[in-house]
């Protein structure tokens, strides 16, 4: 080592290679994010040595694009590569639990021509597409995406997704739901899919909803900012603008439900779509109260409690149900 | 924008994208190898502190003339100190764009995004096997961690670590100045200890 030049390089770029992973955690905190920027502040070099890393690892999102294809050097190929000493001492049951793993991986991709991505009941996930568009799953939903040089479509098997839309001209991106056909240039908004019946809340731009059949016997309507769409069989109701029943509609992103005057029966119902726990309700006059209000999503034992302590409803907890009664 | 985030944008886009010439620069002009990323890691620190207090009208020329004040300054602090390297250093001329800038001729600044795909792709296939594939996971398929450690059946500290291992090559390769050729074969060793 020459004299006089402190060999601490390495030790900084671990520190905040380990920061930035660290910060990736879904528990990552206020209190966590605080002492990230007193180690920032604390030297010029851990500021450095982090942006750049930041940046670089930023570049790597890049590989997004690659979503869906199949991967030369995937753990499945590399069975015909030659492997590295300690994997050759690997047994042959792993290797093929590799093998498997990829299969399950990729099946169903190739076989479809695009990329399923699936979140379960509760389940909330946020996935890059290769255009740089962002789709975010709410609960127990089913997509399908296929973005190629000339088109950007998604399929809305069941379920809801907000999707923040790169603007490409040469691209229009298409949401097939159902019996509608939702497209636009670039935008942010949401799909909800119940059956045949499809949401759509506009929070930026504007967005077209047609029927996904050519020809068939359905206007056309456009949604523009603020504005939230129903569609159903051959109607399509838009509703004036309004962003707060917009942001209520998107409350889901930030894990909450949001209601406004919804009558409890429909309140349940949103419930449910997020939790394992079911709400039932006992009788006509309990599905009927009205209710306001914003809650957590994932959290229904505290909204069965507060109907029983502020609203005076009986509340019974019974095989995996709660039933809440006048 | 605060006056930090500006600088940080500067720096980002003005000083980073020099990285490989910048790193040519050192290795050339200085004889320990292994001194090369902390060099680098105080020419930085030069810079951005210089920017600090005035953003330097031609950031280029002021990156090189800064790395060459300071392997001038390390060179003559160092107690065993070879005299041709300083006469090197100084040969080298005290005017920005001078010899030593052809040395700083970058790539284009802005690649493409399919460039920068090329780039990322070509550096993840130059990553141990284990590390490679949870890199793919996170990045590709969009995994978190834990949900990558999950189709592993590997802990979240394990994916943790072989992020934070493959994020330090991934970006080394990606901004084209890996600093120490020596260090990709001990973190070689380290992947295998690890994949077993």
């Amino acid at each position: 080592m020459s004299p006089n030049v402190e060999r601490t390089a390495d030790r900084i770029e671990q520190q905040a290679a380990v920061w930035l992973v660290q910060r990736e955690r879904p528990d990552w905190t206020p209190g966590d994010q605080a002492a990230l920027e007193a180690w920032l502040e604390a030297a010029t070099a851990h500021k450095l040595a982090f942006w750049r890393l930041e940046h670089g690892w930023t570049k790597a999102d890049r590989l997004a694009a690659l979503r869906g294809t199949a991967r030369p050097d995937a753990p499945a190929a590399s069975r015909t590569r030659r492997p590295r000493r300690r994997w050759r001492m690997a047994t042959a049951a792993s290797l093929a639990m590799a093998a498997v793993l990829a299969a399950a991986h990729f099946g169903g991709w190739l076989s479809a021509g695009h990329a399923r991505y699936e979140t379960p009941v509760g389940g909330h996930q946020t996935l890059p597409l290769a255009d740089g568009s962002r789709i975010e799953l709410n609960t127990d939903t089913r997509v399908r995406a296929a973005v190629t040089a000339s088109a950007r479509q998604v399929w809305l098997d069941r379920g809801e997704a907000y999707f923040e839309v790169r603007h490409d001209a040469r691209r229009p991106f298409v949401v097939w739901a159902g019996e509608r056909r939702i497209t636009v240039l670039g935008t942010r908004f949401s799909v909800r899919r119940d059956g045949d019946r499809v949401k759509v809340a506009v929070a930026e731009g504007r967005v077209e909803i047609a029927p996904a059949a050519a020809g068939a016997p359905v206007r056309a309507e456009v949604v523009a900012q603020g504005g939230i769409a129903v569609a159903q069989g051959a109607s399509t109701l838009v509703t004036p603008a309004s962003p707060e029943r917009v942001s209520g509609a998107l409350s889901w992103r930030r894990g909450m439900l949001t209601f406004d005057e919804a009558t409890l029966a429909d309140a349940a119902a949103e419930f449910n779509r997020y939790n394992t726990t079911r709400l039932v309700l006992g009788d006509e006059e309990a599905a009927g109260v009205r209710i306001g209000g914003t809650f957590e999503a994932g959290n229904v034992d505290a909204f069965a409690r507060l109907l029983g302590s502020a609203y005076g409803l009986r509340v019974t907890e019974r095989d995996g149900a709660i039933e809440i009664s006048r | 924008m605060s006056e930090r985030d500006a600088l940080k944008a500067w720096f980002l886009r003005e000083v980073l994208p020099l990285e490989p010439a910048l790193t040519r620069f050192i290795r050339r002009n200085w004889s320990d190898q292994g001194d090369v990323a902390d060099l680098r890691q105080e020419i930085y620190v030069r810079v951005y502190e210089a920017a600090c207090r005035q953003l330097p009208l031609n950031p280029k020329p002021f990156v090189f003339a800064t790395a060459r004040h300071h392997l001038i300054d390390r060179a003559r602090r160092a107690s065993i100190v070879s005299f041709d390297l300083v006469a090197d250093l100084e040969g080298i001329g005290p005017r920005p764009g001078a010899a030593f800038l052809e040395d700083a001729v970058t790539p284009p600044r802005v690649a493409s995004a399919r460039q920068e795909l090329r780039r990322v792709q070509a550096g993840l296939a130059t990553l141990p096997q284990r590390c490679r594939r949870v890199i793919e996971l996170r990045k590709i398929d969009g995994l978190s961690q834990k949900e990558t450690a999950e189709r592993l059946g590997v802990s979240v500290k394990a994916v943790e670590e072989h992020t934070t291992r493959g994020m330090r090559r991934l970006v080394d390769f990606v901004l084209g100045g890996s600093a120490a050729p020596g260090r990709r074969a001990a973190l070689d060793a380290a992947d295998e200890e690890a994949a077993t």
